[in-house]
């Protein structure tokens, strides 16, 4: 058991990429065009981006497999929708975006950021103003939706019954 | 036989515009909107989801509008979409101990480590309407309870440390042995998953395609079955080992990219039950499992599913089977609602000329009936 568990978790080793794609997953369409407004006003090169796409943006399935027993065989439990996107700046810097939902715009910004995180230019700014205030941001909203939920944990008495008294 | 039936244009599409004021209602009632139906309906659009086996909540949410609240219809629209789109990816199987709670039960481990979270739940309310919610008003929840509900917050907020919440079937109850472990197929990397929606159903199956048919098959159904086994039928004496609900991530892995990237959350049901086993020649007694998993929030179809999924694994146990609960190929081939109401519900369409045809057969047979009076006796004397 300890076994598969150790083996699982090994793959779920994270870098910073994959930080940023699932932080940016996370944010509503609004949020990051509310930042990215904030950005482009300070920053006119970036009002103006120039990119292309390699992967048009495309909505899509990813079928979901679960463990029977959450650790044993695999068995497909359903689909989700997700949508996707690939761009590459003229620095040949390419960025991803695989997000659930059916959002085109979003994927298309989260494409853009992921290849602008990759550039020596571009890097720091766009993790002080999205990924690190939105990563605290979703972090705070866990938290507090984490001590709402254990206002409810309980504790069950098993009361004495009759003949055992 | 199907034969086509001609005409009726302009009757159908004016039954389409009685439909279509049908479900918008009296204009003077304002219309529903996609995001009342998903924050308000929220156990209608999980059910659509896990049925209809698509987690989108908006389109489940459009369903739902445009099915007038027919739960079956909507999980028609739904399967029906879900075709048009590409398969983009499987992802990696959900890690449900790594679940961001909002709830979490067990009905056999009383002092659980990381403690018994009600959330947001049925259980225990007194089933008495409120006649409050008759009247719409700005916020139903009186600023009392909300209140407490802060104090006790900010308790929590400063008193507990990160808790963990370890499964109870594989992690905590596993350790004398008592439970039987799940098991991996070896070489579990090129062991293909059965896919229902890509392989016709063939029969004997594997415990993947029951449980994808088990996950996606009509609720009530599966309760019904679930509840035989309950009542004798398959008797296997079920505990809800763990009931679980919240979120967890979905990740895939593109091959442009070569590493794991988590896509966003999903929200599942989760369930394990214990169950009797007295043990075999070669094993000794233990206890067993099974198993359900369901997009959404749905504990009814998650036990269900899990009694079931106990149930079909009759001969893996090597258990009799004999009854309904344990056959793959009644239980499998029933569970799927669409398959089933499109079936049931397709001889209210013109059935004219089949109908034409046997009421031909029955008269001609009536007809030699009353032309053979003595034969017809002949044969009664015989039959007694």
């Amino acid at each position: 058991m300890t076994d598969v568990s150790e083996q699982l978790d090994q793959r779920d080793a994270n870098n910073e990429r994959q930080r940023w794609l699932s932080v940016l997953a996370r944010c509503t369409l609004q949020d990051l065009q509310h930042h990215w407004q904030k950005l482009t006003k300070s920053e006119a090169d970036l009002s103006n981006l120039p990119y292309r796409f390699l992967r048009k943006t495309e909505t899509g399935l990813v079928m979901v497999r679960g463990r029977a027993g959450g650790d044993g065989q695999q068995f497909n439990l359903g689909e989700v929708s997700v949508t996707r996107c690939t761009v590459c700046l003229d620095s040949d810097h390419i960025g991803y975006a695989y997000i659930r939902g059916r959002d085109h715009k979003k994927a298309e910004l989260v494409a853009v950021l992921d290849a602008l995180l990759q550039t020596n230019r571009w890097a720091q700014k766009i993790r002080d103003t999205f990924v690190t205030p939105l990563a605290s941001a979703q972090e705070k909203a866990k938290h507090n939706r984490k001590s709402q939920i254990a206002t409810s944990k309980v504790d069950f008495f098993t009361m004495v019954r009759g003949e055992d008294a | 036989m199907y034969v086509a039936v001609k005409g009726g244009e302009k009757a159908i599409k004016n039954a389409h515009r009685l439909l279509a004021e049908k479900r918008r209602g009296p204009k003077e009632i304002p219309e529903l909107s996609i995001a009342q139906i998903k924050e308000q309906l929220s156990l209608s659009v999980s059910r659509v989801m896990a049925e209809g086996s698509l987690f989108d909540e908006d389109l489940a949410a459009l369903a739902i509008k445009q099915a007038r609240g027919d739960l079956i219809e909507a999980i028609f629209l739904v399967r029906a979409y879900r075709t048009t789109l590409p398969r983009l990816a499987y992802s990696l199987p959900i890690r449900t101990d790594k679940m961001s709670v909002e709830r979490r039960v067990s009905a056999t481990y009383k002092d659980l480590p990381g403690g018994q979270i009600l959330g947001p739940t049925f259980d225990y309310t007194h089933r008495l309407l409120d006649f409050d919610l008759m009247e719409t008003t700005e916020d139903n929840l009186s600023e009392e309870s909300s209140e407490d509900t802060e104090s006790q917050k900010s308790e929590i907020d400063i008193h507990t440390p990160e808790v963990v919440m370890p499964r109870v079937l594989g992690g905590l109850l596993n350790n004398e042995g008592l439970i039987q472990a799940e098991t991996l197929p070896e070489n579990e990397e090129e062991h293909p998953v059965g896919d229902l929606t890509r392989e016709p159903l063939e029969f004997p199956v594997d415990r993947d395609q029951r449980l994808q048919n088990l996950a996606r098959g009509d609720e009530g159904f599966i309760l019904s079955l679930g509840y035989s086994t309950q009542r004798g039928y398959a008797r296997n004496h079920a505990f809800v080992g763990e009931i679980r609900l919240g979120t967890v991530s979905i990740e895939i892995q593109p091959s442009e990219l070569g590493f794991t990237i988590d896509i966003g959350d999903l929200e599942i049901t989760e369930c394990e039950t214990v169950n009797q086993f007295q043990g075999s020649k070669t094993e000794p007694p233990q206890f067993t499992r099974g198993y359900g998993l369901v997009f959404g929030q749905n504990e009814r179809k998650a036990i269900s599913m899990a009694l079931v999924d106990r149930a079909l694994r009759a001969k893996e146990m090597g258990e009799e089977i004999v009854a309904p609960a344990q056959d793959e190929e009644f239980v499998m081939s029933h569970s799927d609602n669409i398959q089933a109401t499109g079936f049931v519900e397709h001889i209210k369409l013109p059935h004219y000329v089949d109908f034409q045809a046997e009421l031909g057969l029955v008269r001609r047979m009536r007809e030699e009936q009353q032309n053979t009076p003595t034969q017809q006796t002949q044969t009664q004397q015989a039959a007694e």
